[in-house]
């Protein structure tokens, strides 16, 4: 166990990367970028409005930046054990897609409106719905198997959303579309936080709970058997663990991709291999992955603010294929 | 055999063409007033609105489909009975118009096809100050042969503005026009012309960009200006538009500035009745008073 040493110096690494960009999540913006341009409004006397800014606006941002990228990264990196599965991760199988459509289902009805916990029910009741339907498709089978299955449940919920959007008579809805497909935590509100955060919790929870059979996982699943690993109580922690978090998460930022992905392949060669390890540092780097996406959406200048997604896809796209390239000349597949 | 045929056919070739050319002389010996096109198709909702304020509705076939939308025209009942197209060249040519008004934007490809099959197209683009209304109903009138009634009108829009303008020096005060989920348009529009023109600062202005942007939360609150108008807020059915309004910072600032209501369809284009726009800003410009200069500069 020489290697603890360092993978505690890692941890410790992520996370004072991930303090610095979550303070800075709350100190850039339009208003005054930089701890200066804030002291500049308290020296004027606008404190009301400067807390207004940071409270109100900022930090709900940052905490969804924070929890988000975290959980995907975390359940990118617990799919991808479980499955034993490369390519394994929430948006590429489609979990989140189904996500959105349950959120879309309790928002465009109304139900969110009556029943604000309506909105994370719907959207992990779609998660659950996918994830068990790709256990039933591909749960066993190969890595193709499951980008199949993960492209049939994703474009037909793709396919869903955009219908009961198209549907509303709200001229705004369709416009909505490219909010739900490629994600986003601009002005969101601490409600939208109240809202997500006790679901995103409690599927870490479950998640985490599931890292030592992922060790044993790991060997195959008889060696998991014969070491004592209980199957059942593994595939519901997961499973559970991936639909409550991810929903949550979608439910109130769209679908956003391709986190799940990259950040478990950038740090598997760090943590020795080993999933118990992979899983706290993948949440710690996919909250730094989103955080630093969002700093880069709010500073870059276009007319129109980016959607998150476009980030993390131009980045997840290209690794995507590289993924496919090299997976094809391990396999042959 | 094929020779007969064909002689044949010449000869009720040319009898069809005599035909038409007696009934078309016809017509326009007996026609009301044979230079002014007769059947008239708009194709934009903003065309709609000034073809409707220069031309009487008999001559007048079709209006766009949105026309009949409370929240985009304010043209309302008097579209009933009119066909309502969707600006298909398709449907315009079925229509069989001697006139089609268009908006360059958005339909391109129908004026396209309707020139290229020869049918005359009145193109207006969309009006970006008040000064465009009146250059838009001049083009229109001579399309349509109403120029002294356009004339007229004209003058009487002129003396309006002239008489709504805000002439008092001193800092003005910010006005936004800030529209559902957060889209305002910028410093070359219709909005901020008639905001200026009132005796305000349009947002886009002081923002310093040009055509139409979402503006967030962070940026409104911290240029707060004096005077929001929200449009209309798109409620219902419920969708995520209806969240910006709802956000605790968007509340905290309404409690701290004045809410004024112009509806929409008054300067979603620009029309004669954009002047009603402009009285409302104008009031809301007197009821302020003198404003300190902006508290962050």
């Amino acid at each position: 166990m020489s290697d603890r040493p360092r993978f505690f110096l890692l941890l410790a690494a992520l996370a004072v990367i991930t303090t610095v960009l979550f303070a800075s999540s709350v100190v850039v913006g339009a208003a005054g970028t930089g701890v200066s341009g804030l002291l500049a409004m308290v020296d004027e006397g606008d404190t009301q409005v400067l807390s207004l800014i940071i409270w109100e606006i900022r930090l709900p941002r940052a905490i969804l930046g924070l929890t988000i990228g975290s959980t995907l990264g975390l359940a990118g990196a617990t799919l991808q054990g479980y499955l034993r599965n490369p390519i394994a991760e929430p948006g590429v199988i489609g979990v989140s897609t189904a996500a959105a459509l349950g959120g879309v289902i309790a928002i465009y009805t109304g139900l969110s409106l009556a029943f604000p916990l309506a909105l994370p029910l719907m959207a992990i009741g779609g998660a659950l719905v996918a994830v068990l339907l790709l256990q039933a498709l591909a749960g066993a089978g190969s890595v193709l198997t499951l980008i199949l299955a993960g492209v049939a449940i994703s474009s037909l919920c793709g396919a869903l959303m955009s219908l009961a959007l198209n549907l509303s008579d709200n001229p705004f809805a369709s416009l909505e579309i490219v909010f739900w497909l490629l994600g986003s935590i601009t002005d969101r509100s601490m409600t939208h936080v109240w809202l997500a955060t006790p679901f995103i919790f409690t599927g870490w929870l479950l998640l985490a709970t599931s890292a030592r059979a992922l060790d044993a996982l790991s060997l195959g699943e008889e060696a998991a058997l014969s070491l004592g690993v209980d199957l059942k109580r593994v595939r519901f922690l997961v499973v559970s663990g991936t639909a409550i978090s991810v929903g949550a998460c979608t439910a109130v930022s769209g679908v956003i991709g391709f986190v799940g992905l990259v950040v478990p392949h950038l740090l598997r060669p760090l943590v020795g291999h080993q999933p118990s390890r992979l899983l706290p540092a993948s949440a710690l780097a996919g909250g730094i992955l989103l955080l630093s996406a969002d700093l880069l959406v709010r500073t870059i200048d276009t007319p129109t603010e980016l959607k998150l997604g476009v980030v993390t896809a131009l980045i997840g796209g290209p690794f995507f294929l590289f993924l496919i390239l090299r997976l094809k000349s391990m396999y042959g597949v | 055999m094929p020779i007969i045929g064909d002689r044949q056919s010449t000869s009720r070739r040319t009898l069809a063409r005599c035909c038409t050319w007696l009934f078309l002389l016809f017509c326009t010996a007996t026609a009301p007033a044979a230079d002014k096109p007769q059947r008239i198709v708009s194709i934009n909702v903003c065309t709609d609105q000034l073809l409707l304020t220069l031309v009487e509705r008999e001559r007048i076939v079709s209006l766009s489909h949105l026309t009949a939308d409370p929240y985009s025209s304010w043209v309302g009942s008097e579209a009933d009975g009119l066909y309502s197209n969707r600006g298909t060249a398709e449907e315009v040519i079925a229509l069989d118009p001697d006139l089609v008004v268009a908006a360059p934007f958005g339909f391109q490809p129908t004026v396209a096809i309707l020139e290229r099959l020869g049918y005359s197209v009145v193109k207006l683009p969309m009006a970006t100050s008040l000064d465009d209304i009146s250059a838009n109903l001049l083009a229109l009138a001579d399309a349509v042969g109403e120029r002294e009634r356009a004339d007229a009108l004209i003058a009487e829009f002129a003396a309006e503005i002239e008489h709504q303008t805000y002439r008092d020096a001193g800092p003005r005060p910010l006005f936004v026009s800030y529209e559902a989920d957060g889209w305002m348009t910028g410093s070359d529009s219709l909005v901020a012309d008639v905001a200026r023109t009132a005796g305000f600062e349009p947002l886009g202005e002081r923002l310093g960009f040009s055509g139409g942007r979402r503006v967030s939360l962070e940026e409104l609150l911290l240029l707060e200006p004096h005077l929001i108008d929200l449009g209309h807020p798109w409620n219902e059915p419920p969708a995520l538009v209806s969240e910006t309004m709802r956000h605790p910072a968007m509340r905290a600032l309404l409690e701290r500035t004045t809410l004024i209501e112009v509806p929409d369809p008054l300067w979603i284009c620009g029309s004669v009745r954009t002047l009603e726009a402009l009285a409302i800003l104008r009031r809301a410009r007197d009821d302020l008073g003198p404003v300190q200069g902006d508290l962050r500069e």
